[in-house]
């Protein structure tokens, strides 16, 4: 019983982490939540559910593919909507993330209907005994996605030019700018990888477990308290507050009751939010009114 | 428009009201009148909140959720009469907005409507999901046939006399806050909140009264939808009308009663003059968000206006 629950923890707590990493790449370049992440997750599942069921493609290339969709997606919606919003307009900015959010929903509502998508998984077989537990070949993708997410995020940071510009304009942007890094750039690169990635969490995860247009808004919360948990900005964060999100649900579905497994889950986001919003590992913030 | 032209325009709105009702052809026409007074009154809550002290709710569906089911709890299992069941359901959301306001208020923007989105979400899978109290998504609750002061509440002119005396509680309370000392604090601290609090204003007693005042205002809401539709469930409640009243202020006016008023008649309107809008309401609506943040932060119809008194001034000067 015990070791169903982890894993199951593990698995959904992979899909958060990756859904979360969004989260984080967004706010270290932009200082913004972006409410419209979970439509992102939403739609490349959507996408993925669309072109490996209704266009038989083969999963690998329909994942490819839904993944340059929501780039591109992604990056129309930078420069149409939130491009040009004044950095410290915060209304504005959470008004036009919400409104990107439920225009996107609203797209794939009227483009795949209110059904519920389901799709194959990328290996039909495959996968490995671990103990008792079998882990299947769909849930290997996931955390190899996820360990090759961070590998890459981490090079681009680390070891090119642009991404020691991306750490700049996220440690203080008008530094940045005077540098001579574009940040407007950098916030376009990385809203189009949190699209990238968010698809890739959506994508990955329809198979295990089906994909509605409504999901987006509770995907987002649930990605989002991963992100905070762990500190908002550090992807490395991301990966443990997914994990803890992901094992207290499964255990709460296992030992509770699986109704409330979404409460309690949002219940300690809530908790994390009031007495750390820093996060587990972040620094304290400046305290404002 | 200075807030007194503000106070003339919301008050007009509410007398034409009862003239429109007695002109309207037919029942469908004032129920849509009452809907859309009713929306009003949750809308002009939000605006008091996000419009005048720069605080974003994506809660207020769960306190018009806790309006609408203490009201129905209360009538059907208390038997209390419907005026007091409402007001008890405005008071208990009052109550709530304002115990979720004090630890919420150390929360700035994205954090504020990122909690108080978590919590609208709580808020609605206990309503889904506690069916022994609420009844969940199915079958939901019923109200019964209430007759208060001579006024038969299942018919619609009853009822609409009902939520027009909301509703003039409702400006009566959102233009006297809006031109009052409280109000102009609250302005303070949408600008600079360090700056008011350097001038003395206490920002986290102030933040909690809008709060707990748009919560009264969204129970209220609640309390009238409850018996405006008699049968409802929790999928009234969802996120979904959280976004409709952000709206609902986004068209009209972030900082004007009289704007919140229209705001919610045009959303409460809109699938009547549009065939298939259901089907398309969710894009639009985003999109229409984006565009009119982008371009009128102020509203829309706040900015025609001011537009248009821009063009008006400029051929008098």
């Amino acid at each position: 019983m015990l070791e169903h629950i982890l894993l199951s923890g593990l698995t959904v707590g992979a899909i958060y982490a990756l859904i979360a990493c969004g989260f984080t790449v967004v706010f270290a370049a932009m200082r913004i939540i972006n409410f419209a992440h979970g439509e992102f997750v939403m739609a490349g599942g959507m996408f993925y559910a669309c072109l490996t069921g209704a266009m038989h493609m083969p999963a690998i290339s329909a994942f490819l593919l839904s993944l340059s969709l929501a780039g591109i997606l992604a990056y129309v919606v930078y420069e149409f909507a939130l491009g040009g919003v004044a950095p410290d307009n915060h209304i504005t900015q959470i008004m036009v993330t919400l409104g990107v959010g439920v225009a996107l929903k609203g797209l794939i509502e009227v483009l795949v209907g209110k059904d519920t998508m389901f799709a194959p998984p990328f290996t039909e077989n495959g996968g490995a005994q671990l103990g008792q537990v079998f882990l299947s070949a769909q849930v290997l993708w996931i955390i190899f996605f996820l360990l090759l997410f961070l590998g890459a995020y981490y090079w681009l940071l680390r070891h090119t030019r642009f991404g020691g510009g991306m750490r700049a304009a996220s440690m203080n942007h008008y530094a940045a700018v005077l540098m001579g890094i574009s940040t407007k750039r950098v916030a376009a690169t990385s809203f189009v990888i949190a699209g990238v990635v968010g698809a890739a969490a959506g994508s990955l995860m329809v198979p295990l477990t089906s994909m509605h247009y409504d999901n987006g808004m509770f995907l987002a919360i649930k990605g989002f308290a991963a992100a905070i948990l762990g500190g908002l900005g550090s992807p490395a964060g991301a990966l443990a507050g997914g994990l803890i999100i992901g094992l207290t649900e499964s255990l709460a579905a296992g030992y509770i009751s699986s109704v409330y497994k979404d409460a309690v889950a949002l219940g300690l986001l809530l908790l994390v939010l009031l007495f750390r919003p820093q996060g587990l590992f972040g620094m304290a913030l400046p305290q404002k009114f | 428009m200075s807030t007194s032209v503000d106070r003339y325009v919301a008050w007009a709105l509410v007398l034409i009201f009862p003239v429109l009702a007695v002109f309207l052809p037919n029942d469908f026409y004032l129920s849509l009148l009452v809907y859309g007074m009713i929306n009003s009154i949750a809308a002009t809550g939000l605006c008091l909140m996000l419009g005048f002290a720069g605080q974003i709710s994506l809660a207020q569906a769960a306190f018009f959720g806790i309006g609408a089911y203490t009201t129905a709890l209360s009538m059907n299992r208390l038997h209390i009469g419907p005026l007091p069941a409402i007001f008890a359901g405005a008071v208990i959301s009052m109550i709530c907005g304002w115990l979720i306001s004090r630890p919420l208020s150390r929360l700035n923007d994205h954090y504020l409507a990122m909690a108080t989105l978590v919590v609208g979400s709580i808020m609605y899978i206990l309503f889904a999901n506690a069916a022994w109290l609420t009844g969940g998504l199915d079958p939901g609750i019923s109200i019964g046939k209430h007759v208060v002061l001579g006024l038969d509440l299942s018919s619609m002119r009853g009822l609409f006399a009902v939520v027009w005396a909301a509703l003039i509680l409702n400006v009566f309370i959102a233009v006297n806050v809006a031109s009052s000392r409280i109000g102009r604090s609250l302005r303070a601290i949408k600008m600079a909140p360090a700056a008011a609090a350097c001038v003395g204003i206490d920002v986290v007693r102030a933040k909690a009264f809008v709060f707990a005042l748009s919560a009264f205002l969204a129970g209220l809401a609640g309390g009238l939808y409850g018996l405006y539709s008699r049968s409802f469930n929790a999928g009234s409640f969802q996120i979904g009308y959280a976004i409709d009243l952000l709206m609902m202020v986004v068209i009209g006016s972030l900082s004007r009663v009289s704007g919140a008023i229209v705001g919610a008649f045009i959303i409460t309107l809109l699938p009547v003059f549009f065939e298939h809008f259901e089907d398309y309401k969710t894009m639009i609506f985003g999109i229409a968000m984006v565009v009119i943040m982008k371009l009128m932060p102020m509203g829309m119809i706040e900015g025609l206006f001011s537009m248009a008194s821009r063009i008006f001034c400029m051929r008098k000067g």
